[in-house]
Parts: structure tokens; C-alpha cells; sequence
């Protein structure tokens, strides 16, 4: 089965490009096949070396594919592995029937995960092929045929996603995290029969250009396994923390524990391990090469500083954001912890659960501020049993002005209504350039082209920013607005600051405007409208 | 026996009340550089404000002298009080009460009483009312203290400031300044509580203020008396004064410009709501 897994996630991994460049929204950090791999990689990373039993084997993944999940396709997709799992239950080994079983389970899940199913997604490709597989093992009980037809199915079902879902028909696409459940299937398929991979979807040199994103940062991604008796996971976490530990999982059960840390220095983080069990699958990398790909891309994050616990807020502020500027604002309105959210700033359910672990003293609020992060948030809230509560911020000026309205203390929940409040009441404007041509929200756009979205939906074009800039604000300003606030990206043309504040003062006289260097990369202008 | 009242102008009391009740009203100083102003006598909120428009160099505020009480316990005395209820901006906030207290002493014949309201504006302005009532009704200084002191357990003061410049140099706020923010432009949310100003939120725009002010005064009803003050945003006060009567339609509500000598810590553009509840002080609930 690891190879079977493995070679899925080969099979992914050069198909990913070919995902991507089918996201709906030309925006240029939309990467479904990008979060779907890492949350596939996760899964992978979490299957015990040693597993006996098929079905415990399957657990353990799909606990790893659970805190590893990133972007709404990754919490998908690890739902998908949790139903999979769960109608395996204990079984030794996977039959035929236990294989329909499973599929059908994970279809369930999914559907089961979403609060509002909607056909012509992922979630329509795996509940096609699982009725396929059922249907085919009727014919002929035997896992490789069923598989065969499961992924025959799947892939039909992608190419019908168009015509039961407008906007992808629109698009002129079929659905990204659809084909990526095909795909992943298919490699699972020939690592199952032992079959050679065929020619990937659009073979691209790039596909090999972001191999091994998940280990950002610097110093050395450390994994391992570790096997005893009474494992305190608790304590482990808190030793590697304390040893300067970085993007931190400790996932397993008190007899085997999957150790994922970044280390200054591997060499504590493994005496730490000794210290309680036998330690295998040992894997150290280096992070600096695979860091650098990402260093102009990313802004400085402050490090997760090692909190005094009695200085913590009784309610503690958690958000994604990227941008000196903008991670800067967070801090200045109290944020206890920014994370980064990765290489493609989709963080994970385990990254935010650990961002949010004693990031406050009863209660942490938790601001996604990405649609395509919520789903995360959510599963991280889950896991976190209450403690965690998520103030669904969609874009990073709506999490802004979520943040606002914070306060350390008083009643969690009244807090984050009041927060859910601001966001209501703020329109969020994203300004940045197509990555491809596509139609959306009936809008065609060129590459290249100046392309404005407010509040997530994209409503015009333009030949420069500028232009879709005032074009995005017609849209967000309303009689009752009173507040722009512009934050200038990274790559926003020299001088943008004056250049906007002219340019507002001229449209909008009857408006204060504020204009602040947010920093952040993709999007040259980011505006809230209050 | 004849009791009077003696406040301070921090009250921001009206002036058809002051005289209504004969309600002795002693000035703070507003300073610009070595020029002192009584609040109130020399300088009403009118002028104060356009004048604070033009200078340069902002002023500063100072407590009256106990002199200054001393005389005006004397005046009363020689008017035919023999006691003087005291009612004074909160001992936190400034140092008029003390003032108060030497004034008092050496004036003879006259029983004294000083009330430390803990809070400011109408919030204290109020609470002389509420004495004031009584003895017009023919009750004595401990009944009338007692009133007072009654309703200060009641009211509820929050303001919203238009901009935290002038609040900053005063140094008057005691708590919650972290949540304050420094980056973003935010309109604070301030309340009394326990004599002291505290910072209770951030918003960043003036009608969301404002309604979020609103929102915390509607979550402590039933309320028996409103009050609103401004310094140079008449509109806004109507609009509050509207919405307190749909939140209160049995209150009727008090309004007033915002005397000179607080608008040098709150600055133009501030606002202030003060309601009192019914019964006993309510757990304060957050707004759903």
C-alpha cells in the first residue's frame, strides 16, 4: 500500500502543473493541484513504516493527511482519506469488497464535510467512480479491475464537472480538484497493479521546480518515528518547542509517535526522541536549497517567539497573512501569532493547530483570511475541541478589519461576533494581473490583463492596475462608505503610494483615504472599503 | 437650614439647570502657554473650539485652586447654606476634589459633604441632578448624597474620540491603551469604570463607533435617564439623541456642548453617551 501511495504521489506530482493551470480564477496563488499534493505528501509522510494491518495503516494516514491539509481540495481530500479509513476499520488487509467499501466511505465523507455539496466538484468525481467500483465489482471481484473502472469512471466524471457547473463552463475548464482525485486514483491504481506510469497530462520541466515545498524555511527538516511504551505526545511537543522547533507535528498514539519538526540543529530533536522510544524512519533535510526557491516570493515573518505563558491574552488572536506591512498591522492590533501559511499561503489544519496552540489562555480566535484556508481553520477548530473559535475572514483586509474589532479580553464568542460584524460590514478589493486567459463570473480576461475582484468575486478588467483598481472600488463603494484603506504590495509599481492617493482624492473627495505598505506578494493592491 | 450644591465644570451641566437649582458650578482652567482661561466664564465651548482649530501649540488644563473653593463655599455660606453638598469629577481623573476638601476646611458654620463621583461630564452632571432634585423637594444633605451617590452606581459613561492625539498628551487614560493600535488609523472606544478612562474598543470608522456605542448602551436597559454630549458635531447628536429615544422611550434625554476643559483631552469631534439603569447595577452583558 506505501507504494501504492507513493506512486500516486509521484503520478500527482508531475501532473500538478496541469492542475494549477486550470484553476478557475486566474489569480496567481489559487495552486489546487499544488495544496492537494502537499496534503497528499502529509498523508504519505504519516503511514508507518512498519504497519501490519492495512486498516491501521490507513488511520495513521489519514490522521497525517488531517493536519496536513491545505487549501479547501486538502480538507477535501483528507476527509476523503478519513472515510476511507473508517469503513476499512481493523481489516488486515484490503479486499475486494473492503476496497468498494472504502471508496463508497470516503464519497460519504467528503459530501459529509462540505456544510453545502456542490455538483461538478471533487466531490461528484469521487461519488461517480465509487458507484463505478461497486457496480464492477458485481461483475468481477477483483481489485485491479475494480480500480481499472474506478478510475475510468473518475475521469469520465471530470470531463462532465463543465456541464454541472457553470462558472467551470464559463472557464472553459474542467474541475481542478476533480482531476486531481483522478489523478491521484490512477497512480494508486498502477502502484496497486505494478504497471508503469504513462506520459503525464502536460509534461512541463517545471513540474520538477517545486519539489519538496513543504519543507520551507531554514535549518533541517527533521522527521522520524518514534516506537515505545507511554509516549506523553504532549510533553515531546513541548521539549522540540522549546529546542527552537519550527512548523512542529507530533502525531501518532502512546506506542508509536511520527515526529515532523524544523530544526536550527537535528541533533536535539532526535536525543529528545531517544530519550522515550526507538527512533526509525529517520529522514533530515536541508531546507536552505529548497528555501531559496521561495525567499524572493515570501516576506519576513516574525518567528514564533516562545510566549511567557502568564503575558498570554485570555483570548488570543491567530492569523494567515503574508506581507511585512501586513504582518506588521496584525501584530499592532494584537495578533498573538502570524504564520505565513507556506509556499502557497494555504496553511494547514496542523499549522494552524499549532499556531493556535498557547497562542491564548482559555480561547484562541482564529483568522484564516483566505476562502481557500477556511476549510483548515475549521478542521484545526475541530481538533482543537472547542478552544479554537474561527472568525471566517475570506480575504486578508476583511481578516484586517476582523482585527480591529479584537479584544484580548471579555467572552470569546461575543468577541468574535463582534468580528464577524466587522467583516460584514467591509468590502474587500483585491487588485493584481491575470496569470491566464479564462471567463469568469462573466468576465474575459487576457493574461497580463489588470484584474479587480471585491469580496472574492471577480468584476472587471483593465489594460493596467490602476484602471482596475478604480473599477474594483466602483463596485465596493457604496453611499454608506466612509474608510478606504489601501495596502501597496510588494510589486506595486514605484511611487503607487501617491499615485493612489491622487487618484482617490480625485474619484472619491468625500472619502478618507489611508494608505499603508502592506508588503504582501501576488496582489499589488489590496483595499477594504468601510 | 438651607442646603446647597457645589460642582465643578466638568459637569458639563446646562447653564438654565445650574440656575434652576441654584447649583454653585466652580471652573477648571484651560491654559494656552501662560494665558489661563476660566472654563466656562472666559472661554465658552464655541470659542474654544475655533481657537483650538487655529493654535499651534495645544493647551493644557489645570485644577481649580482650593482658594477658588474657598471662596465659593464662603459666598454660599453668606447666601444662608448650612450644608454643602460637594459633587466633583472623579479623584482619578483630576486633582479638583482635593482642591474641594482644602476649600472646605476653615469654613465655618456649615456642614460639609464631598462626593467623589468617579466619573465626568454628564455622568457627574447627572448625578448633581439627582440631589439637586431631593433637596428641591425639601430633603436634607444626606438624602441628597445619598441620591447622588445612588444614581453614580447607575450610569454608564462611554465616549467615542474622533482621534486619540489629544488623548495621548493628556495622559488621562489608565487602561487598555495597548488595544489601541498605532498603524491603522482607529476611532477609540472609551468608558469610565471605576473612576478611571479605559480604552473598551477600536473601530474605524465614526458611524461604526457610534453604533457601537449604541450597542452597548441598548445592552444595559431598562435605562431611566439618558444624556449626550458633543463638541462640534451637532448632527451626530441628533442622530444619537434619536436613536437613545427609540432605545429609551421613557427617558427623556439630556444634551449638552462638551465644556471647554474636557474638550482639551478629548479633542473635536468627540461624543459622549451616558445612560442611567433601573434597579441595581445589571451584569453587564455583551452585545449579542
Amino acid at each position: 500500500m506505501r507504494d501504492a501511495f507513493a506512486v500516486a504521489e509521484r503520478w500527482l506530482t508531475l501532473n500538478r502543473d496541469a492542475i494549477n493551470a486550470i484553476n478557475v480564477y486566474p489569480v496567481p496563488d489559487g495552486d489546487t493541484g499544488t495544496n492537494m499534493l502537499l496534503t497528499w505528501r502529509a498523508a504519505l509522510a504519516a503511514m508507518p513504516a512498519d504497519a501490519d494491518a492495512a486498516g491501521t495503516a490507513l488511520r495513521a494516514v489519514a490522521h497525517g493527511a488531517l493536519l496536513g491539509a491545505r487549501g479547501n481540495s486538502g480538507v477535501i481530500l483528507s476527509q476523503m482519506l478519513r472515510g476511507l479509513a473508517e469503513a476499512l476499520g481493523d481489516a488486515e488487509r484490503v479486499d475486494c469488497a473492503g476496497l468498494t467499501r472504502a471508496l463508497t466511505g470516503a464519497s460519504a465523507a467528503a459530501y459529509a464535510a462540505v456544510p453545502i455539496p456542490v455538483e461538478g466538484t471533487m466531490l461528484t468525481v469521487m461519488r461517480e467512480g465509487a458507484a463505478a467500483a461497486e457496480a464492477a465489482a458485481l461483475v468481477r471481484a477483483e481489485i485491479d479491475h475494480v480500480m481499472a473502472t474506478f478510475v475510468v469512471a473518475a475521469q469520465a466524471s471530470v470531463e462532465r464537472t463543465p456541464d454541472l457547473l457553470p462558472r467551470l463552463r464559463d472557464a472553459g475548464v474542467v474541475d481542478a480538484g476533480g482531476l486531481g482525485i483522478a489523478v491521484l486514483f490512477e497512480g494508486v491504481k498502477h502502484g496497486l497493479a505494478g504497471t508503469p506510469l504513462p506520459a503525464p497530462l502536460v509534461a512541463t520541466e517545471a513540474a520538477v521546480a517545486l519539489e519538496g515545498v513543504e519543507h520551507e524555511g531554514h535549518g533541517y527538516c527533521t522527521e522520524f518515528v518514534i516506537l515505545g511504551r507511554d509516549i506523553d505526545r504532549a510533553a515531546l511537543e513541548h521539549a522540540l518547542t522549546a529546542f527552537g522547533g519550527d512548523s512542529l507535528l507530533v502525531v501518532g498514539d502512546a506506542e508509536a509517535v511520527h515526529v515532523h519538526v524544523h530544526m536550527p540543529d537535528p541533533g536535539p530533536a532526535l536525543s529528545a526522541g531517544v530519550a522515550v522510544g526507538a527512533l526509525s524512519a529517520i529522514k533530515i533535510d536541508n531546507m536552505q536549497t529548497q528555501h531559496e526557491t521561495w525567499a524572493a516570493g515570501r516576506a519576513g515573518t516574525p518567528a514564533h517567539s516562545a510566549l511567557d505563558p502568564g503575558a498570554l491574552p485570555a483570548i488570543g488572536l491567530v492569523a494567515v497573512a503574508r506581507g511585512a506591512g501586513i504582518v506588521a498591522a496584525f501584530r499592532d492590533l494584537g495578533a498573538t501569532r502570524v504564520i505565513d501559511g507556506g509556499p502557497t499561503g494555504k496553511a494547514s489544519a496542523g499549522e494552524l493547530l499549532e499556531a493556535c496552540t498557547g497562542a491564548g489562555r482559555d480561547h484562541v480566535l482564529l483568522l484564516p483570511n483566505d476562502k481557500d484556508v477556511l476549510m483548515a481553520a475549521e478542521q484545526a477548530a475541530r481538533a482543537a475541541g472547542g478552544r479554537v473559535i474561527v472568525v471566517p475572514s475570506r480575504t486578508v483586509v476583511a481578516g484586517l478589519a476582523a482585527a480591529v474589532a479584537y479584544s484580548p479580553d471579555g467572552e470569546a464568542a461575543a468577541v468574535a461576533e463582534r468580528m464577524g460584524r466587522a467583516i460584514a460590514a467591509t468590502r474587500s478589493v483585491e487588485v493584481t494581473r491575470a496569470v491566464r486567459d479564462a471567463v469568469v463570473d462573466g468576465v474575459r480576461v487576457s493574461a497580463g490583463d489588470g484584474i479587480a475582484l471585491v469580496d472574492g468575486v471577480l468584476v472587471a478588467r483593465a489594460d493596467d492596475l490602476d484602471r482596475a483598481l478604480l473599477l474594483g472600488l466602483e463596485r465596493a463603494v457604496g453611499t454608506d462608505s466612509s474608510l478606504v484603506t489601501v495596502y501597496l504590495g510588494a510589486d506595486a509599481p514605484q511611487n503607487s503610494g501617491e499615485r493612489v492617493e491622487a487618484l482617490l482624492a480625485d474619484a472619491y473627495p468625500e472619502l478618507e483615504v489611508e494608505v499603508l505598505a502592506g508588503g504582501q506578494p501576488f496582489y499589488p493592491f489590496l483595499l477594504s472599503v468601510e | 437650614m438651607t442646603v446647597r450644591i457645589v460642582t465643578d465644570s466638568t459637569a458639563d451641566l446646562p447653564a438654565d439647570l445650574v440656575e434652576r437649582y441654584g447649583i454653585a458650578v466652580v471652573p477648571l482652567s484651560i491654559l494656552f502657554g501662560d494665558e489661563e482661561l476660566r472654563d466656562g466664564i472666559d472661554i465658552n465651548s464655541e470659542q474654544f473650539f475655533k481657537r483650538l482649530a487655529r493654535e499651534t501649540t495645544l493647551p493644557t488644563t489645570s485644577q481649580p485652586s482650593p482658594a477658588l473653593f474657598r471662596a465659593t463655599y464662603e459666598r454660599l455660606r453668606v447666601e444662608g447654606a448650612t450644608e454643602i453638598l460637594s459633587i466633583h469629577v472623579s479623584s482619578k481623573l483630576s486633582g479638583t476634589l482635593q482642591s474641594a476638601l482644602q476649600g472646605a476646611d476653615g469654613v465655618g458654620d456649615v456642614r460639609f459633604r464631598h462626593v467623589d463621583s468617579g466619573t465626568v461630564s454628564l455622568a457627574l452632571g447627572m448625578a448633581v441632578l439627582a440631589a439637586a432634585a431631593v433637596i428641591d423637594e425639601g430633603g436634607g444633605l444626606e438624602a441628597a448624597r445619598a441620591a447622588a451617590e445612588d444614581r453614580l452606581t447607575r450610569t454608564h459613561l462611554f465616549f467615542v474620540l474622533d482621534t486619540l492625539e489629544y488623548l495621548r498628551r493628556g495622559g488621562r487614560l489608565s487602561r487598555g491603551s495597548e488595544i489601541l493600535g498605532t498603524l491603522l488609523k482607529v476611532k477609540p472606544l472609551l468608558a469610565i469604570e471605576n473612576g478611571e478612562l479605559i480604552a473598551i474598543g477600536r473601530v474605524r470608522t465614526r458611524q461604526k463607533a457610534i453604533e457601537e456605542l449604541l450597542q452597548r448602551v441598548s445592552a444595559l436597559r431598562p435605562i431611566t435617564h439618558c444624556a449626550a454630549v458633543h463638541a462640534t458635531t451637532p448632527d451626530d447628536l441628533k442622530y444619537v439623541v434619536d436613536r437613545l429615544d427609540g432605545i429609551a422611550p421613557d427617558a427623556s434625554v439630556l444634551t449638552a456642548r462638551i465644556t471647554p476643559v474636557l474638550g482639551v483631552h478629548a479633542g473635536p469631534g468627540v461624543l459622549g453617551i451616558t445612560v442611567v439603569t433601573a434597579g441595581a447595577p445589571p451584569v453587564p452583558t455583551p452585545p449579542a
